[in-house]
C-alpha cells in the first residue's frame, strides 16, 4: 500500500469507476425511475464512458512520444490537469444535473490538486474538500436534501478527520467511503428538497437517492484503487 | 446591442424558441442556442461548455442575457459562468424568466437597443400578457376557502364518512378505497371536508393520498354514472369495516412493519405492583396470574436493546432448605457464621471486580452496597442472640434474622424499601449457601429467554451468555441495577412486564424486543419470522457499528464529534482502544486509592497514569483528580461521617481540604503530561473560588517540580466536571479559567432534581433528559462556545443513541462513555445532522417532562 496517490492511481480510479457505473447503470436508473426522470444511470454511463475514451486517447498520445512510463500514462500537467479534463468531459456528456455537478466536483478538485504528479493524503483531502464545496455551491443543496451531498459531505469531512489523526491512506479512504455509504443509506427516508425528486414531495421518501448512490460508488472505488502501489498499471497501454 | 442565449435540454426546443423570438424581434437580434448534448443524435441534456460557446458567439460588451428551461439547464448555465473569463462574467445575467415568453420579450427589447437590465426586466415580465388574458378564468376559485363549508366543491356530497382509522387513510386503506371505487361503472370523486382538498378521482391512489385524510376527518364522496348507487353503498360498507383494517392490525402497523405489535393497553409500571417483595421466594408458577393467550403482547419498559426469540425459562431461585440438625456449641456456630459472612463478602468483592471488568465501575458499585448488609447490626444482633441465647444453629439464626428484617420492609408500601428486601434476601441466601453447602444453580437448564419476577444484580452478573438470549422481568425499571448490568453485558432485556409474565408456561416461545419493550407470547410463525428478521438486521447494524468503530464520528453535516471512553485505570485502556475510543474523556483515579491499603505515593501514581497513557498510544487522556466522599471512604483517610455524603466533603472539596493529597496527585499527573497528551479535570466544583484554589495547588505542584529540576510541560489543559447546578448556571464565570467543561450528567441530574441516584424510590426523578438538566447543559455549552471552549458529557446519557442527537443539538462536542457503548454511539453521531439536532434541542428545552423529551428523541430517530 502506498502513502501517496499517484497520477496512475487516479487513472485507475477513473477507469474502474467507469466500469462500475457501466455495471450499475440499470440500478442507478431504476433508483432514478422511482423519484426522478429515470436517466441517472444512462447519463452517468455516457459521461464516464467518454472519460474512459479521453483516458485512452491520452494513453495513445503519450505512448506515441514514448513517455508512457514517465507520465504514468495520463495527460501531462499532473493530477490537476487530469481531473479538469474529467470535469470538462462530464460537463459536456452527462446531460442531466449530474453533468454540471460532477463536472464541478472534478474541476474544483483539479484546481486544488494543481500540477503535482502525486498527492499526499492531506493534499487529496483538500482537493476532495474543494470539490464537495463546489458541488454544494453549485446545487445549493444542504445535508438531508436527499442529494449527492448526503454522501459526499460526510465522506469529505470524515476523510479530513481521519487524515488529521494521522491514519494511513488506505484506512482514511476506507473510512471516507463508509461515511458516504451511511450517508447514502440515510437518504432513504428523506423527502427530497432539491432536483426533480423534490416535485414528488412526501412521495420521494422511502427511496434511496440515485445521486448519493453514484457518489458513494465513486468514493468506494477510490478506496479500492487510490492506495494501490502499482504505478505502472495505468501506463501499460 | 446585448446578446441572448437560450439553454434547453432539447436542441429542437432551443432552436424553435430562437426562431420564434427572431421572427418577433427581427433578424438583427443576436440569439445563440445551447440545446441538448453535442453528441451523435443530440441527446436531451444540457452542457455548460455549449453554454459558454453560445455566450462567446453572441458576445457584446453591452452584456448577454441567458434564459434556460429547468433542472440541469440552470446548473449548467451557472457552471458556464464559472468557465467564462472573469472580466466577462460580470456582464452575463442569468434570468429565471419563462423560456418562450421571456425570450420573445427579451428579443424585442434587445432589438430596441435596451440595456441588459431593461432587457432582463422585460423578460421577467414576459408572462404578463398571458396572465392578463387568462385572468378571468384564473380568478375563479378552484379551491374554496377552507373554513367555508358552504363553498365546498362537492356542494351536496352523496356520502359523508368519518375516517375511523387511527393512522388515517394511509396507503393500504387508501388502496382499498381505490379498488372499491374502481370496481363499479361510476365516476367517483372524494374530497376532505373543510380542507379545500379535492374533489379528486377516487380511482387514483396518488390523488386520494394527497387529500391527507387523518383519523376523524370527514370524507365527502360523490358518485355519478350507472352504478353510482352501488359504488356508494360499497364505499359505505368499506368505511364501516375501517377500510379493511382490523383494529389489531393497525397497532401492528404503528409499531413498525407489523413485526411486533404493541399491546393496546397501557404499559404496566413496576410501581404499585401487589406483593412485590415476596416474589423472590415465591415460585413463579404459584402466582395467580393466568397464562397469557398465544399471540398476546406484554408491554414492558425497554431495558437493554436487542431482539431475541426463544423459549421461556423461569429462573427458579431454588429455596434453601435449612436442616433441623441440632446446634453445635454456640462459639462453633458463631464462628461458622462469621466465616460464611467473610466468604460472602469476598464473593461480593470478586463479583464486583468481574462486573467492573465486564460492565464498568458503575455496575460494580451495586455490590459494595450489598456488602454493607453483612455488617448490619440489625441482622447480626438477632443472629447473635439466636446462637448464644436460643441455642439455634447459625443457619437458622441467620435465616430468621434475614426474613424478620426483610418482612419489615416488605410490609412497607415504598417500592424502594421492597427492592432493598429483595437485595437483602439475595445476600442472605448467599450466606446460607456458604453455611450449608454448594450454591444452587441459577442458570436456566436450556437456552432461552430468562423470566424472573426481578433479577438481583448477582443473578444478572451470573447469567450464562451462551444460554441466555434475553431477560424479561415482571418488575423493575430501566434504571434498576439489573437493567444497567444487562446493558453492559449486551443481553437484551425488558423489565416491568407485570405479573402476567410469571404465568407464562415454561418452554413457551417468546419474542422479545429490547428496544420497544414488547414481549410476544407464543408468537405466530409470521411474527417469529419478523422478529428474527429484525434481529438479523439489528445484528447487522451491530456488526456494522463494530466494523466502523475505529473511524471518527462525523455528523452528516460534517462536524467531528469526539467519542471517548470512561475508564478506571490502565487495565481498561486496551478495551477502550479496541472499542474505537477517540481518547479517554474520564479516567477515574479512584481505582488507585480504593484498591490500595495505603495512600499511593507520587511514583506509584505516576506509574499508573503513565501505563494508562501508554496503553492509549497517543490518544488524549483526561485525568480526573480523586473523587471520593464520605460514602466511599478510603481506609487510610478518615473522614467524619456525614448525614448527607452527597452534599458533603467530596470531589474537589476533599482535595482542597487535604491539599497535600491533591498536590502529590497533580505532580504525578504533570510528570506524565510531559510525555503524553493529557489534561486535568477537577470534580464536583461548585464555585469559581474552588477552581482558583485548585489551580493554585496545580501551580505549586508545577513550581515544585521545576525547582527539583523535573521538566514540566509548558501548559496542561485544565477543566472541571460540571455536576453541580451552581457551576452550570455560572459557567460564564468559569470560562476564563478553564480549557473545557465536562458535564457529569448523572450527578447533575441528581442535584438538579434533588433525587439521590442510589435511592430507587426517587431515582427515576434523576433523569438527565429532564428539561431542567437540559437547560443547564445548554447554558454550559453556550457559555463554553462563546469563550471558545469545548463541552463534553461523560455521564451515562452520553452513550445513549437516543439522546446523542439531543446532546449534539445542545452544543456538546465530546461524548465519553463506557467503552462497550462507543461503536453504537459513533453510529448515532454519524446518523445525526446538527441542523435537525438543533431543532430537536429547541423543542426539548421547552418540553414539560423527561418523558416528553424521550418522545421527541424517539420521533427524530424514527424519521
Amino acid at each position: 500500500m502506498s502513502e501517496t496517490i499517484t497520477q496512475a492511481c487516479v487513472v485507475t480510479w477513473l477507469r474502474t469507476y467507469a466500469d462500475v457505473v457501466a455495471r450499475e447503470r440499470d440500478h442507478l436508473t431504476d433508483l432514478d425511475a422511482a423519484i426522478g426522470d429515470a436517466d441517472h444511470g444512462i447519463n452517468m454511463d455516457r459521461g464516464m464512458q467518454a472519460v474512459a475514451g479521453k483516458l485512452r486517447e491520452a494513453d495513445e498520445a503519450t505512448a506515441d512520444v514514448g513517455a508512457a512510463t514517465a507520465t504514468g500514462g495520463a495527460v501531462p500537467g499532473g493530477v490537476g490537469a487530469l481531473l479538469k479534463t474529467v470535469g470538462m468531459t462530464l460537463v459536456s456528456t452527462v446531460g442531466g444535473a449530474a453533468g454540471p455537478l460532477y463536472g464541478t466536483l472534478f474541476l474544483r478538485m483539479g484546481a486544488a490538486a494543481g500540477d503535482r504528479p502525486e498527492l499526499t493524503l492531506p493534499e487529496w483531502t483538500a482537493a476532495l474538500d474543494a470539490g464537495v464545496k463546489g458541488v454544494q455551491a453549485r446545487g445549493k443543496a444542504e445535508i438531508e436534501d436527499k442529494t449527492m451531498i448526503d454522501a459526499l459531505l460526510p465522506a469529505a469531512e470524515t476523510l479530513r478527520a481521519v487524515a488529521a489523526s494521522g491514519s494511513p491512506l488506505a484506512d482514511a479512504l476506507r473510512a471516507s467511503a463508509n461515511a458516504a455509504e451511511q450517508g447514502m443509506q440515510a437518504t432513504i427516508p428523506l423527502v427530497a428538497r432539491k432536483g426533480r425528486a423534490s416535485y414528488l414531495g412526501e412521495r420521494s421518501a422511502g427511496h434511496q437517492d440515485p445521486g448519493a448512490t453514484s457518489s458513494w460508488l465513486l468514493l468506494k472505488t477510490a478506496a479500492e484503487t487510490l492506495a494501490a502501489d502499482d504505478r505502472s498499471e495505468a501506463g501499460a497501454a | 446591442m446585448i446578446g441572448l442565449v437560450l439553454v434547453s435540454h432539447s436542441a429542437k426546443l432551443a432552436e424553435g424558441v430562437a426562431e420564434l423570438a427572431a421572427q418577433m424581434a427581427g433578424p438583427a437580434v443576436r440569439i445563440a442556442v445551447a440545446g441538448g448534448l453535442d453528441l451523435p443524435g443530440r441527446p436531451l441534456g444540457t452542457d455548460a461548455v455549449l453554454v459558454t460557446k453560445a455566450v462567446d458567439d453572441v458576445w457584446s460588451d453591452d452584456g448577454v442575457l441567458v434564459l434556460m428551461d429547468l433542472g440541469s439547464a440552470v446548473l449548467s448555465a451557472e457552471l458556464a459562468l464559472d468557465l467564462l473569463p472573469e472580466e466577462r462574467r460580470g456582464r452575463v445575467l442569468l434570468t429565471e424568466a419563462p423560456l418562450v415568453e421571456g425570450a420573445v420579450a427579451a428579443a424585442v427589447a434587445a432589438g430596441l437597443g435596451e440595456p441588459l437590465e431593461t432587457v432582463a426586466a422585460e423578460a421577467l415580465g414576459g408572462l404578463a400578457a398571458k396572465a392578463a388574458q387568462l385572468a378571468p378564468a384564473a380568478a375563479r376559485p378552484t379551491t374554496p376557502p377552507p373554513a367555508d363549508e358552504s363553498a365546498e366543491v362537492v356542494p351536496q356530497p352523496d356520502l359523508r364518512l368519518t375516517i375511523p382509522n387511527r393512522l388515517g387513510l394511509h396507503a393500504r386503506p387508501a388502496a382499498a378505497l381505490v379498488r372499491t371505487a374502481a370496481a363499479f361503472d361510476a365516476g367517483v370523486t372524494v374530497a376532505r371536508a373543510g380542507s379545500g382538498r379535492g374533489p379528486v378521482s377516487a380511482r387514483s391512489l396518488n390523488a386520494v393520498a394527497t387529500l391527507g385524510l387523518r383519523q376523524g376527518d370527514e370524507l365527502l364522496v360523490q358518485a355519478s354514472g350507472p352504478q353510482a348507487a352501488e359504488a356508494l353503498a360499497a364505499i359505505r360498507r368499506l368505511a364501516a369495516e375501517r377500510f379493511g383494517e382490523p383494529a389489531e392490525a393497525e397497532s401492528a402497523e404503528a409499531s413498525g412493519g407489523g413485526a411486533l405489535p404493541t399491546a393496546p393497553t397501557a404499559p404496566t409500571t413496576p410501581m404499585g405492583m401487589p406483593g412485590a417483595g415476596a416474589a423472590e421466594t415465591t415460585p413463579p408458577t404459584g402466582t395467580a396470574a393466568p397464562p397469557p393467550a398465544p399471540g398476546s403482547v406484554l408491554q414492558g419498559l425497554p431495558a437493554s436493546p436487542g431482539i431475541a426469540v426463544g423459549a421461556a425459562r423461569h429462573l427458579q431461585a431454588v429455596p434453601i432448605a435449612i436442616p433441623d440438625a441440632p446446634a453445635a456449641d454456640p462459639a462453633v456456630e458463631w464462628a461458622a457464621l462469621t466465616r460464611a459472612l467473610a466468604a460472602t463478602a469476598a464473593d461480593l468483592r470478586r463479583t464486583s471486580e468481574t462486573v467492573a471488568d465486564r460492565a464498568g465501575k458503575d455496575g460494580a458499585a451495586i455490590f459494595a452496597a450489598h456488602e454493607l448488609f453483612l455488617q448490619d447490626e440489625a441482622l447480626l444482633s438477632p443472629a447473635h442472640d439466636g446462637v448464644f441465647c436460643d441455642g439455634t444453629t447459625a443457619a437458622r439464626s441467620w435465616a430468621d434474622a434475614v426474613s424478620a428484617a426483610a418482612a419489615v420492609w416488605d410490609a412497607l408500601d415504598d417500592p424502594y424499601q421492597r427492592a432493598r428486601a429483595a437485595d437483602l434476601r439475595d445476600v442472605g441466601d448467599q450466606v446460607l449457601r456458604h453455611l450449608l453447602g454448594p450454591p444452587s444453580e441459577v442458570a436456566p437448564a436450556a437456552a432461552g429467554i430468562v423470566l424472573a419476577a426481578e433479577l438481583s444484580p448477582a443473578e444478572t452478573a451470573g447469567l450464562d451468555r451462551a444460554l441466555v438470549r434475553a431477560v424479561a422481568c415482571a418488575r423493575g425499571g430501566p434504571t434498576s441495577h439489573a437493567a444497567i448490568l444487562a446493558r453492559s453485558l449486551g443481553i437484551p432485556a425488558v423489565v416491568g412486564l407485570g405479573d402476567a409474565l410469571l404465568g407464562v408456561a415454561e418452554g413457551t416461545m417468546l419474542a422479545l424486543d429490547g428496544e420497544t419493550g414488547a414481549v410476544t407470547v407464543d408468537p405466530s410463525p409470521v411474527a417469529v419470522r419478523a422478529a428474527e428478521d429484525r434481529r438479523a438486521v439489528w445484528a447487522h447494524h451491530e456488526a456494522d457499528a463494530r466494523g466502523r468503530a475505529r473511524e471518527p464520528a462525523v455528523t452528516r453535516d460534517g462536524s467531528v464529534v469526539h467519542v471517548a471512553a470512561n475508564i478506571a485505570g490502565p487495565r481498561d485502556a486496551p478495551a477502550a482502544v479496541a472499542a474505537g475510543a477517540d481518547g479517554v474523556g474520564l479516567l477515574r483515579t479512584e481505582f488507585l486509592f480504593l484498591q490500595a491499603d495505603h495512600l499511593p505515593g507520587e511514583d506509584e501514581q505516576e506509574r499508573a497514569y503513565r501505563a494508562t497513557a501508554e496503553a492509549l498510544a497517543g490518544l488524549p487522556l483526561t485525568v480526573r483528580t480523586l473523587d471520593v466522599g464520605a460514602d466511599k471512604q478510603l481506609p487510610y483517610l478518615t473522614q467524619a461521617p456525614e448525614q448527607n455524603p452527597f452534599l458533603g466533603v467530596r470531589g474537589i472539596r476533599l482535595g482542597l481540604s487535604r491539599p497535600e493529597l491533591l498536590h502529590v496527585q497533580l505532580r504525578a499527573i504533570l510528570r506524565v503530561a510531559r510525555d503524553h497528551p493529557l489534561r486535568i479535570m477537577f470534580p464536583m466544583v461548585a464555585t469559581v473560588d474552588e477552581l482558583l484554589q485548585a489551580r493554585e495547588v496545580l501551580d505549586e505542584a508545577r513550581a515544585s517540580l521545576a525547582s527539583a529540576g523535573v521538566s514540566v510541560p509548558d501548559s496542561v489543559e485544565v477543566g472541571i466536571m460540571v455536576e453541580v447546578p451552581a457551576a452550570a448556571l455560572t459557567a460564564e464565570a468559569f470560562v476564563p479559567h478553564v480549557d473545557f467543561f465536562s458535564l457529569g450528567t448523572n450527578d447533575l441530574a441528581q442535584y438538579t432534581l434533588a433525587a439521590e441516584r442510589g435511592n430507587a424510590a426517587v431515582a427515576a426523578f434523576a433523569d438527565p433528559l429532564h428539561p431542567a438538566v437540559l437547560r443547564l447543559i445548554e447554558h454550559t455549552a453556550r457559555a463554553a462556545a462563546a469563550g471558545g471552549r469545548e463541552t463534553a458529557v461523560c455521564g451515562e446519557v452520553a452513550g445513549d443513541p437516543l439522546a446523542i442527537p439531543l446532546l449534539l443539538g445542545l452544543g456538546v462536542g465530546e461524548l465519553s462513555m463506557a467503552p462497550a457503548r462507543i461503536p453504537a454511539a459513533k453510529q448515532a453521531v454519524r446518523a445525526t445532522s446538527l441542523k435537525s439536532a438543533r431543532r430537536l434541542a429547541d423543542e426539548a428545552l421547552s418540553a414539560e417532562s423527561a418523558a416528553a423529551v424521550r418522545r421527541l428523541c424517539g420521533a427524530l430517530r424514527r424519521d
